[in-house]
C-alpha cells in the first residue's frame, strides 16, 4: 500500500504539493485526477523518488521511497514525456531495464511488441508519441513490478490502444494483483478503468473516494412529476441537483438505490427511472457540495 | 543484486551512452598521438641531416611527442578540451527533466549512479588515450625507434596527461553539480578555470597602481596561493616548468577533493534544478557578489588605465559592477525584466567595490607610509638595484641564468645595521610624495626592496622608486657589509680555489683562460679581487669604469651551464656566450692588488686599448638630449628649429687629441656594468680601431665620463 502523509512540495515560492494525505491500496487502479498544476505529476514524481518531499512523508508498505531501491525496484515509472535513449532501439531499453528489474519479462516483452506491431530494432525518436508510449507501457508491465505509476499515458493513445493497455493492466492486477496508479486531467480516460479516485486542485486534496461507493451512493433520476409537482415537494429525496428539460426533471440524488426508488414511487410521479451516472457527473456533484465548480477544475 | 554487479551493468549501459564522446575524443587523439608521431618521423629526412643526427632527431621528437610537457601540447590541449567535453556530458543529464526523472525514478542508490557516470567519464577516455599512446608507439617501433627510455617516457606521459585530465575533469563536474543547464555549466567552468586567476591578477594590479610601494614579488595569498586554484594555471605551470611530486599530490589532492564536492553535491541537488541556472539557491548570491566585485574592480582597472583619475575609477566600479550584476541576474533567471532585481545586493557589490578602490587610491591602510620601528625588526634586507648584470644561478630546467637580484638578496642578504636601513626607507616614504617635478630633480632613480622581518615573525616588503642620493652615506654602510655584499655579489662568496679553476680574463672581448698559469697563481688573483671588491664603495663606483672582468663562477653553475650547452638540444634555443656574461666580475681601475695579481700571470689589465692601436675617435654630439639635459628644450620651438634635432659628427684623428680623449671616456663593454658610472649626455663615442674598416658598427662604443668632455670637443660643437 501506498501512504502519502501530510506530503508536500514547493518550488521556490509555489506550493506544487500541499499537505496531501491519502492511501492506494494495492490491487486497485488509483486514478489521480486534476487540472494541468494541480501537483499530479508532483505527487507522482515524489512517489517514484524523483523529488524529495520537503515535508511529510510518501511510503509503500511503510518504507521510505526516497533513496530506497529496493522499494524503488517495486514500481516502474512512465512520465508524461518519457525519456529514451538517443539512437536507442526498444530492444536497447529492454536491455537496459531488464539490468534494473530482475522480474522484467523478456519473452513477453517481445511477444507484446509484436502484438503491438512495433519493430525491436528501430530507433524509438523514429516512433510516432503514441508508440512511444505503447514502447514505455510495454517496458512498464514487462518490469514485474507491483505498481506501475502512469502520468498522462494514455493522453496520445488511440482509442483501440487505449482499450487494449487497459486490457493489459485489467490482466496483470487479476494475475499478479499490479496496482496501476494513473495520472490524468481528464475524466473520461480514467471512468472505465478506475478502482479509486483522488481529486487534486491546487496542490491539495479535494476528495479520494472508491468510484463504487460513490457511485452506489449517488445517483441519477429521470422522472416526470404529477401536475403541479415540483422537485421541491420531493422532500424525502436528497437531491444535490436539478435539471429540467420540459416537463422532465433530471435529478441527481445521494442516497441508497432501494430507497431512492421507494420514495419516488410513494411520490406517484407520471414517470421515474435511474439511469447510470458518469464519472464526470459524480465528479461534479461530489466536488459542488464542496464548493467547487469542477467543469472549471477539469473539464 | 549486489551493487558490484549492478555497477559493471549501469557501466556497460554508461559506456554505450558516451559512445559519441568516446569517438570524438577517440578521432582526435588518433590524429594526436599516431599520425602525429608517423608526420614528426616523416620530416626527418636523413638527406637534410645525415643518418646519425637524423635518427637522433627522431629518437628526440618520439620522446617530446610522447611526454607531457610544453615540447608538444598538442595531447595536453587535446585531454584538456576532451574534460570539458566530457564532464558536461557524463551529468548533462541532470540539465534535462525528461532524462532527470528517467534516471532518478531507477531502482538505484543516487550514490551508484554517481559512482557510474563518473567513472565512466574517467576510465573510458583513459582506455581510448591507452589505445592512441599504444598506437603511437607502435608507430614509433615500426620506424625502428624504440627503447625502455621511450617506454617509460610514454607511461609518464600518459599518467602526467590523465592527472591533468581528471583535475580538469573533477573541475567541470562540479560547475556541472552546481548549475542546471549546459550553458550554464560551461559558464560556471570558465568560472572556476579563470576566477582565481582573474582575481590574482586584479588584487596585483590594485596593488602595483595604487600602492606605490608595493612589492611586486612579496608573498602574499593572491600572487602565490590564489592563482594556483585555478586549473588552467595548474596545467600551463605542469606543461612549462615540469611536474614535481609537490604538484603532483597536489593535483591529485584537488582532484578527490573537487569529486567529493560534486558526490555531496550530487546527494544533494533537488531533481527539480533541471532547466534552472542555479542548481543550489545558497550559492547563487555568494557566487554573483564574488563576480561582481571582480568585475567591478576589472572595470575600476580599466578605466584608470585609460585615464588616470579618480573619478574614471570609480566610473569604471560602478559601470564594472552594474553591468554584471545585471549580466548575472539575467543569466540566473534567464529573463531580461529580471535585470535589475536584488538591487540590495548591487548596492552592496556597489560598496564594498568602491571601499576596496579607494583604499586602495588613498592608501587608507597606510601601507606606503609604514616603516617600522628599530626595535620591531629581527632581521632586513635591501637591494641596491645597482647591478643587473649579476648571474644568481643558472636553472638547468629552463636554461635560463637568473639576474633577480631583489628575489635572491631578499631570501639570502641580511644587513646588520637597521637604523641604517630604516633611514633609506623613510627617505623612499619621502620620495613617494614628492611630485613629478620634484622627483625629476633625481636622475638616479632606481627600484629598491625592502624586506624586514618582524619580531612578530611577520616578513613586510617595500618596493621604493628612490634615489639613494640623498641618503648616501647610509647606502654606503650597507653596501659596505660584508654579509650583504656577497649577497649582491655571489662571486665574492665563492671559495678562491673554486673559482681560480675557472677563471678567466676578459678585455674587450679578447678572452685570457689563463690555461698556463698555475692554480695557485690563479687563485691569488681571485682573492685579490674579492678583497678589493669587497671593500668597493658607490662613491668610487661613480668615477671608476671597470677595465677588464673576470669570470667567478661555482663549480656548480659551471657544471650546469657546460651540462645544457653540451646537450645538442639545446644550442639552437639561446646564445650560448649569453650564459657566463653575469659572472663576469668587472675589474675597476684602482684595484691595485688584482691587476698587480693579474700583472704576475703576464696579463696588463685595461692596457688593450692603446693610442697607437686607435685609428679614430668619432664624437657624435646629439643636440636634442643636450638642449633637454640643460634645461633649453622646448619641444614647439624644437619642432620649428632643426638645428636642435641635428646630430654632429666630431673625428679626432690626432694622436694627443686621442690620447686626452681616452682619459675622458669609458666604453661600454664594462661601463654597463657599472650602473653608478655618470656619464656626460649628448655625447656617443664610436673608437675606431686601426684594423676595422670604418662601418660605423664597431664594438667599441661609450661616452664622456660626466664633467670631462675635452675643451675642444666642446670648442668644436659650438
Amino acid at each position: 500500500m501506498i501512504k502519502a502523509e501530510n506530503l508536500t512540495k514547493r518550488f521556490d515560492d509555489i506550493i506544487a504539493v500541499d499537505h496531501i494525505t491519502a492511501e492506494i491500496k494495492d490491487g486497485c487502479v488509483f486514478g489521480l485526477i486534476g487540472t494541468n498544476g494541480s501537483g499530479k505529476s508532483t505527487f507522482l514524481r515524489m512517489a517514484s523518488g524523483i523529488l524529495k518531499p520537503d515535508e511529510g512523508s510518501i511510503t509503500i508498505d511503510g518504507e521510505q521511497i526516497w533513496e530506497n531501491p529496493k522499494i524503488k525496484g517495486r514500481f516502474f515509472y512512465i512520465s508524461d514525456d518519457q525519456y529514451f535513449f538517443s539512437n536507442g532501439t526498444p530492444q536497447e531499453l529492454m536491455q537496459f531495464y531488464r539490468c534494473l528489474y530482475p522480474a522484467f519479462d523478456e519473452k513477453r516483452f517481445y511477444h507484446l511488441l509484436d502484438s503491438f506491431g512495433l519493430k525491436k530494432d528501430r530507433k524509438i525518436n523514429t516512433f510516432s508519441k503514441g508508440m512511444k508510449k505503447q514502447v514505455s507501457v510495454i517496458c512498464g508491465i514487462c518490469a514485474g513490478t507491483d505498481y506501475i505509476f502512469c502520468d498522462e499515458t494514455f493522453d496520445g493513445l488511440d482509442p483501440v490502444m487505449r482499450q487494449t493497455v487497459k486490457s493489459l493492466f485489467a490482466n496483470d492486477m487479476a494475475e499478479r494483483n499490479l496496482t496501476p496508479i494513473i495520472a490524468s486531467h481528464n475524466l473520461r480516460e480514467l471512468e472505465d478503468i478506475c478502482d479509486h479516485v483522488g481529486l487534486l486542485h491546487r496542490g491539495g486534496i479535494l476528495l479520494s473516494k472508491d468510484l463504487d461507493d460513490m457511485k452506489l451512493n449517488l445517483h441519477k433520476l429521470q422522472c416526470v412529476l404529477q401536475p403541479g409537482m415540483t422537485p421541491e415537494h420531493l422532500v424525502a429525496l436528497d437531491i444535490v441537483k436539478t435539471e429540467q428539460t420540459g416537463s422532465i426533471y433530471t435529478l441527481t440524488v445521494r442516497g441508497n438505490q432501494e430507497d431512492i426508488m421507494a420514495w419516488m414511487a410513494s411520490y406517484q410521479p407520471v414517470f421515474y427511472e435511474l439511469i447510470p451516472l458518469s464519472l464526470e457527473e459524480i465528479f461534479i456533484s461530489e466536488t459542488e457540495v464542496a464548493g467547487y465548480d469542477i467543469k472549471a477544475l477539469i473539464l | 543484486m549486489t551493487s558490484r554487479h549492478l555497477y559493471f551493468k549501469l557501466f556497460r549501459e554508461d559506456v554505450k551512452r558516451k559512445a559519441w564522446a568516446a569517438a570524438l575524443l577517440g578521432l582526435t587523439l588518433f590524429f594526436s598521438l599516431p599520425v602525429a608521431m608517423a608526420m614528426v618521423i616523416s620530416t626527418i629526412r636523413e638527406e637534410d641531416w645525415g643518418a646519425e643526427m637524423a635518427a637522433a632527431r627522431r629518437y628526440q621528437n618520439v620522446m617530446e611527442t610522447l611526454s607531457f610537457g610544453d615540447s608538444f601540447p598538442l595531447v595536453t590541449l587535446v585531454l584538456f578540451c576532451g574534460a570539458v567535453v566530457m564532464g558536461i556530458a557524463t551529468f548533462s543529464y541532470l540539465h534535462h527533466k525528461k532524462q532527470v526523472d528517467f534516471y532518478h525514478s531507477l531502482p538505484v542508490k543516487r550514490d551508484l549512479q554517481f559512482v557510474v557516470h563518473i567513472t565512466t567519464g574517467i576510465l573510458l577516455p583513459a582506455l581510448i588515450y591507452l589505445i592512441a599512446v599504444g598506437m603511437a608507439l607502435v608507430v614509433a617501433a615500426v620506424n625502428g625507434i624504440c627503447s625502455g627510455e621511450i617506454l617509460i617516457t610514454a607511461v609518464t606521459g600518459y599518467l602526467a596527461n590523465l592527472m591533468y585530465y581528471l583535475l580538469v575533469y573533477a573541475v567541470v563536474v562540479l560547475a556541472v553539480m552546481m548549475t542546471g543547464t549546459v550553458i550554464a555549466s560551461l559558464l560556471g567552468t570558465a568560472v572556476f578555470f579563470w576566477y582565481f586567476l582573474g582575481l590574482s591578477a586584479a588584487i596585483t594590479a590594485f596593488c602595483s597602481n595604487w600602492l606605490d610601494a608595493y612589492y611586486y614579488n612579496s608573498p602574499s595569498i593572491w600572487n602565490r596561493v590564489l592563482f594556483k586554484l585555478s586549473p588552467v594555471w595548474a596545467v600551463l605551470s605542469a606543461m612549462s616548468d615540469g611536474i614535481t611530486p609537490k604538484m603532483a599530490a597536489g593535483s591529485l589532492a584537488a582532484t578527490v577533493l573537487l569529486i567529493a564536492a560534486s558526490f555531496l553535491l550530487y546527494q544533494r541537488r533537488p531533481s527539480e534544478a533541471a532547466g534552472k541556472t542555479m542548481a543550489f539557491r545558497i550559492s547563487m548570491p555568494i557566487i554573483k557578489v564574488l563576480l561582481v566585485i571582480l568585475f567591478g574592480m576589472t572595470g575600476a582597472l580599466f578605466f584608470s588605465s585609460v585615464k588616470d583619475s579618480l573619478g574614471w575609477m570609480v566610473f569604471g566600479a560602478v559601470t564594472g559592477v552594474v553591468i554584471s550584476h545585471c549580466v548575472i541576474e539575467v543569466i540566473y533567471h534567464a529573463d531580461f525584466k529580471k535585470l535589475f532585481c536584488h538591487e540590495k545586493v548591487m548596492a552592496l557589490c556597489m560598496t564594498t567595490t568602491l571601499l576596496i578602490c579607494l583604499s586602495f587610491y588613498f592608501d587608507l591602510f597606510r601601507f606606503d607610509t609604514y616603516v617600522p620601528e628599530a626595535d620591531q625588526v629581527r632581521a632586513a634586507t635591501i637591494d641596491f638595484d645597482q647591478d643587473w648584470w649579476v648571474a644568481y644561478g643558472f636553472d638547468e630546467a629552463s636554461g635560463g641564468v637568473n639576474r633577480n637580484s631583489a628575489e635572491y638578496l631578499i631570501e639570502h642578504g641580511t644587513v646588520q645595521n637597521i637604523p641604517a636601513l630604516l633611514e633609506i626607507a623613510r627617505e623612499g616614504v619621502r620620495q613617494i610624495k614628492l611630485d613629478d617635478e620634484s622627483r625629476a630633480a633625481y636622475d638616479d632613480i632606481s627600484s629598491i626592496p625592502i624586506c624586514y622581518t618582524l619580531k612578530n615573525g611577520r616578513k613586510v616588503y617595500r618596493l621604493y622608486r628612490m634615489s639613494l642620493e640623498p641618503v648616501m652615506e647610509s647606502a654606503e654602510i650597507l653596501y659596505g657589509e660584508p654579509e650583504l655584499k656577497k649577497a649582491i655579489y655571489p662571486g665574492l662568496a665563492i671559495k678562491a680555489e673554486e673559482a681560480a679553476e675557472h677563471l678567466v680574463y676578459n678585455e674587450n672581448g679578447e678572452l685570457n683562460h689563463l690555461s698556463n698559469i698555475s692554480l695557485e697563481q690563479r687563485r691569488q688573483v681571485v682573492e685579490a679581487y674579492q678583497e678589493e671588491m669587497m671593500a668597493m664603495s658607490f662613491a668610487r663606483r661613480k668615477s671608476e669604469c671597470p677595465v677588464g672582468e673576470l669570470l667567478l663562477i661555482s663549480n656548480e653553475d659551471y657544471e650546469s651551464i657546460q651540462s645544457w650547452q653540451d646537450d645538442w638540444t639545446h644550442q639552437y634555443r639561446t646564445y650560448a656566450s649569453g650564459y657566463f656574461n653575469g659572472y663576469y666580475y668587472p675589474i675597476y681601475p684602482s684595484f691595485t692588488k688584482t691587476i698587480a695579481a693579474l700583472k704576475e700571470c703576464g696579463i696588463e689589465a685595461g692596457s688593450s686599448l692603446t693610442p697607437d692601436q686607435i685609428s679614430s675617435i668619432q664624437v657624435q654630439i646629439y643636440h636634442q638630449e643636450l638642449a633637454e639635459a640643460s634645461g633649453d628644450y622646448d619641444e614647439e620651438t624644437t619642432a620649428e628649429e632643426s638645428q636642435s634635432s641635428k646630430v654632429t659628427t666630431i673625428t679626432c684623428t690626432d694622436p694627443e687629441q686621442i690620447q686626452e680623449m681616452l682619459q675622458a671616456i669609458y666604453l661600454y663593454n664594462y661601463g654597463n656594468k657599472n650602473s653608478l658610472l655618470q656619464r656626460e649626455p649628448g655625447y656617443e663615442i664610436d673608437v675606431i680601431l686601426k684594423n676595422e674598416t670604418i662601418d660605423g658598427d664597431t664594438d667599441l662604443r661609450g661616452s664622456f665620463f660626466k664633467g670631462h668632455v675635452p675643451a675642444f670637443i666642446l670648442e668644436e660643437k659650438k
